[in-house]
């Protein structure tokens, strides 16, 4: 619940972007639920036995969550198609199915079952969340002995005990408060205050931010909750004013975003806020006037949370650069780059396939991924994955996050040049 | 100071809605669930034709108080007027007010849109307390409503009308009075109301899909607390709802502020069921 929720608020980021998917991620043949094509066309140099994998999403749906999931679709394509013009996976060419789960668990349950009793087993399957859907397929293709890559982790899917072939591609709450006061001390203050949307996410991730800045030697002077349903915050601002922080961090989606910004412009509290990944997935902080706050006054004071490859460098790092290429390759970015964790995913199993020297020992695969050294995947969202034999979690390090002003998103990225 | 004028300010907008609910209540005995809906769908039209059309403040007035009020009297004809029994329009009017939710969602989506504001956004000091000027002018907006229904209801022929539905419907019709037209006139006025209120409401929060939702519940405790029928009732209600919110949130824990609004409205009716302003009436049995 506390993951799916913080999933839903990333996935919110999409809602920024404008246009429908990609038609090319929506093709299908003939009605078929699933389209498959060796990525890479006449690119491809690697020969001998397609290594087959199956990337699951909402074709079919419009709005926020087909915008998604043809960031997904888009980001394995990329993945294999850049992959493929290498030499594919351990010489195999790359062959990517399409299934259209429809955003539904039942119907994803339905229809990966036929494509794994299909002529054509796919050794990993890829899904773009949510975490319903994934809490669905989780046992279904841990029977069907397949590889999970997950977006969009469920309480439980990073259990290695419970589920040995699902990783998660995904960073939790523990990655995500460990990045608040490193930031803050990098900024100068020493102290902060927390106000955290009174909902299971914030629950658990704002008295979790408290002991980690606690740890950190930063002074939390207040923390307060609000509910996501109410209308006006100054109440509680002005409580959490009064305890004189350097700096305040904020927790929450939506439509209170805008009411706290608000509020602390009318109390005439300027005090540099930062916002966390639901902040950043708030459309309303992100997009211009009129409808809008980018570029408000209210707004002088706040940076949110994004991944260090979703803010833009001039020089990225080569896997970041290589997979927007990539992704770009396929059509226009629509959402932020969060949403290409799966491009990680792709580049994780080949990874684990060189290491492991093998392209259909699952087993062996599991077991590679559990040691690969960190970088060892040309990865692009996350520069490193850490799993191991007990946690199927990215166990991002704070190194992986960064605090920007808002802007608008360009090439699925904040703070390029004209945003 | 700065903490009164923003409960005063929130209770006012919590006020509108249950002065909305109280002009249908009096006129037809129908209890309009959806009205917040239809100040939502007016907040949604101030932000479409402010921001979207930048169309000057007087024209957006007169289209959000059409648009709405022929939303109000559509409702009136399919969700109250075919329906018998007011446990059933209580179901109906819910089914109006998902409807209006889901069409919002689908034709705005589910961010939040600012609505501008036509006169000045600067904070200003009053009596030592920061306040937005649309506060103040919500404030004002909601004490204004009330007293022009006041006035209209005990001055005017329609107004007399309406108390004489209210009070006995069958003695109304017997005195000529259209008790139809009347409740189909109630619905499009109330409506009518909740456009023209609309854009100032707005600036304060926001057009977004969740706005009827997030108002409909404690407008309803206003109402309540108020008493059924009472158009000042309604005011009182609803300021004193906005009050008891905020200082509890301030001096109590944001966690005890539904335990406080719903323990009020528990008490007020314990005390006096009828409400703080609402009457009973004998009847021969």
């Amino acid at each position: 619940m506390v993951r799916s929720r913080r999933l839903m608020a990333v996935l919110a980021v999409a809602a920024i972007a404008a246009a429908a998917c990609s038609s090319s991620s929506k093709s299908s043949s003939g009605g078929s639920s699933a389209t498959t094509a060796a990525a890479g066309g006449s690119a491809t140099t690697a020969s001998g036995t397609p290594v087959h994998i199956v990337v699951t999403g909402a074709v079919s749906a419009s709005g926020t969550l087909g915008i998604n999931s043809g960031m997904s679709i888009n980001a394995v394509k990329a993945a294999a198609s850049v992959l493929n013009r290498s030499g594919g996976i351990n010489g195999h060419p790359v062959q990517v199915t399409v299934v259209d789960d429809a955003g539904d668990p039942t119907t994803a349950v339905t229809k990966l079952q036929q494509a794994l009793s299909s002529g054509s087993k796919p050794i990993a399957v890829l899904d773009s969340g949510p975490g319903n859907l994934a809490a669905a397929i989780l046992p279904v293709l841990n029977q069907a002995h397949v590889l999970l890559f997950n977006i969009a982790p469920t309480a439980d899917s990073s259990d290695a005990t419970k589920w040995p072939l699902s990783f998660d591609l995904s960073p939790g709450l523990n990655d995500y408060s460990s990045a608040f006061c490193p930031a803050i001390q990098a900024d100068g203050s020493k102290s902060v205050a927390i106000f955290y949307t009174d909902d299971a996410y914030g629950d658990a991730l704002g008295p979790l931010v408290k002991t980690k800045c606690t740890g950190d030697g930063v002074s939390v002077t207040g923390i307060d909750k609000f509910d996501p349903t109410a209308l006006d915050f100054t109440p509680q601002l002005q409580k959490l004013q009064g305890t004189h922080p350097d700096a305040l961090i904020l927790i929450g989606y939506g439509a209170p975003v805008g009411y706290i910004l608000k509020n602390m412009n009318k109390l005439g509290w300027t005090v540099p806020t930062y916002g966390d990944v639901a902040v950043t997935a708030t459309p309303q902080v992100s997009a211009p006037p009129p409808g809008g706050l980018l570029g408000d006054p209210v707004e002088a004071s706040l940076k949110m949370m994004v991944f260090k490859s979703t803010q833009y460098s001039a020089n990225p790092p080569a896997g970041e650069a290589t997979m927007i290429n990539a992704i770009k390759a396929q059509g226009p970015i629509q959402a932020t780059l969060v949403l290409a964790y799966d491009y990680d995913g792709v580049m994780l199993l080949a990874a684990a396939a060189k290491q492991a020297n093998t392209v259909t020992d699952v087993t062996a695969l599991a077991k590679a991924l559990e040691s690969l050294p960190p970088g060892g995947a040309q990865t692009g969202v996350l520069s490193a994955y850490h799993f191991s034999s007990t946690s199927h979690a990215p166990n991002a390090s704070a190194d992986e996050f960064a605090f920007v002003k808002p802007t608008k998103v360009v090439d699925g990225q904040f703070g390029a040049p004209g945003a | 100071m700065t903490l009164f004028l923003s409960a005063l300010s929130l209770g006012a907008v919590y006020a509108l809605v249950a002065v909305g609910y109280n002009i249908v209540f009096t006129a037809s005995g129908a209890f309009n669930f959806a009205h917040a809906q239809l100040l939502m769908l007016g907040v949604f039209i101030s932000y479409w034709g402010l921001a979207v059309l930048k169309l000057p403040i007087a024209l957006v007035l007169l289209l959000a108080a059409a648009i709405v009020a022929v939303a109000a009297g559509v409702e009136e004809r399919v969700a109250i007027r075919p329906v018998r029994g007011v446990e059933a329009q209580l179901v109906t009017t819910v089914g109006a007010a998902t409807l209006i939710d889901g069409a919002s969602q689908l034709i705005w989506g589910n961010a939040a849109r600012q609505v501008p504001f036509p006169g000045s956004t600067r904070v200003w000091v009053v009596l030592g307390g920061r306040v937005f000027p649309v506060e103040l002018l919500l404030i004002a907006v909601a004490v204004f409503l009330v007293l022009v229904l006041v006035w209209l209801s005990r001055r005017s022929m329609i107004g007399l009308a309406l108390l004489a539905v209210a009070e006995d419907r069958e003695a109304a019709l017997l005195r000529g009075i259209n008790v139809r037209a009347v409740g189909l006139g109630a619905f499009v006025f109330s409506g009518a109301v909740a456009g023209v209120v609309a854009p100032v409401v707005g600036p304060k929060t926001f057009a977004v899909a969740t706005l009827g939702t997030a108002l409909a519940l404690k407008a309803f405790v206003a109402l309540a607390l108020g008493g059924f029928g009472s158009i000042p009732g309604g005011l009182v209600g609803g300021l004193a709802v906005g009050l008891a919110e905020q200082l509890t949130a301030r001096y109590v824990g944001s966690t005890y502020v539904n335990l406080v609004v719903f323990g009020m409205l528990l008490l007020v009716l314990l005390v006096r069921p009828t409400g703080l302003f609402g009457t009973t009436a004998e009847r021969a049995v």
